[in-house]
């Protein structure tokens, strides 16, 4: 299975104008945290925010997706609740 | 294998790496005589945003809890060189500046992939300027402005303006198609810091 979809996430103004944090919480609660250009999110408002990643499997009620870039944490892929993910 | 200026020119031509603005003129002339390329490289400018941390903050860094790029949005604050005065970076004091040039090194089944380097620029070097004392690599796959870690080693300040080349991006080719490797999720419920 290799999908693309949106995950939801929350997003904050980045260290530069031009960015975003982005900040996802995982299904077992890690936060994992990366920066992106402001033109790859599609902000929905001031603090969530859409980005396209790629489903690798899913479960019950999780998605296991690649995300565009490695986390500050580690990790360049999570496992996120299900309700977070919807069709691109 | 490092590209020459040549195969740079030919793989931005190609599509296979991405330089916005593209660097000019691809050759010097006796009415351009400035080249951003050097045999091996090319040169790349400093965007006019920096971005500063806060003075005065009680701050412990603990890379061990989650959510570190909100932690820097909020140490960190956004400012734009002055174009006439310039920024003066003090002595020992560390700033994040950004290439002007966005760059994208797109992964496409049946097409070279490269990844890049980041250096600094000999010039800047001997007056005590670092633009990145770590994190050089740029993979595959990067699309952005590429932030440098910039630090004034010297006894004295070092006034940075925008659009000065203050580095070099080197691009090299990889041997094969990469694949994102998704098997690192197994260590997610340890987090061990940043890339």
């Amino acid at each position: 299975m290799k999908k693309r979809v949106w995950l939801r996430c929350e997003i904050f103004p980045g260290m530069f104008s031009t960015e975003l944090a982005v900040q996802i919480t995982t299904i077992d609660g890690n936060v994992l945290s990366f920066f992106l250009p402001k033109d790859s999110v599609r902000e929905l408002d001031a603090n969530s925010g859409l980005i396209e990643v790629e489903l690798i499997d899913k479960g019950a009620d999780f998605g296991f997706v690649l995300l565009p870039q490695r986390t500050f944490e580690g990790p360049n892929a999570a496992k996120v609740p299900e309700a977070l993910l919807s069709a691109a | 294998m490092i590209l020459s200026n040549v195969a740079i020119q030919a793989a931005i031509d190609e599509g296979d790496l991405v330089i916005d603005p593209e660097p000019l003129p691809r050759r010097p002339s006796a009415f351009v005589p400035s080249c951003p390329y050097d045999t091996c490289s090319v040169n790349l400018r400093l965007d006019p945003q920096l971005s500063i941390p806060q003075q005065g903050k009680p701050i412990t860094f603990d890379l061990r809890h989650g959510g570190v790029s909100r932690f820097l949005s909020e140490i960190y604050k956004p400012l734009f060189i002055d174009p006439d005065g310039g920024y003066t970076l003090q002595p020992r004091k560390f700033i994040l500046g950004q290439t002007l040039e966005r760059v994208a090194l797109p992964i496409r089944t049946g097409r070279p992939s490269f990844a890049g380097r980041i250096e600094g620029r000999s010039s800047f070097a001997r007056i005590g300027l670092l633009v990145h004392f770590t994190a050089p690599t740029i993979h595959a796959g990067f699309s952005g402005n590429i932030a440098l870690e910039m630090i004034n080693l010297a006894d004295y300040p070092i006034t940075l303006y925008p659009g000065v080349e203050v580095c070099q991006l080197i691009i090299e080719q990889l041997i094969s198609t990469p694949f994102q490797n998704p098997s690192e999720f197994q260590n997610q419920a340890t987090p061990t810091g940043p890339r």
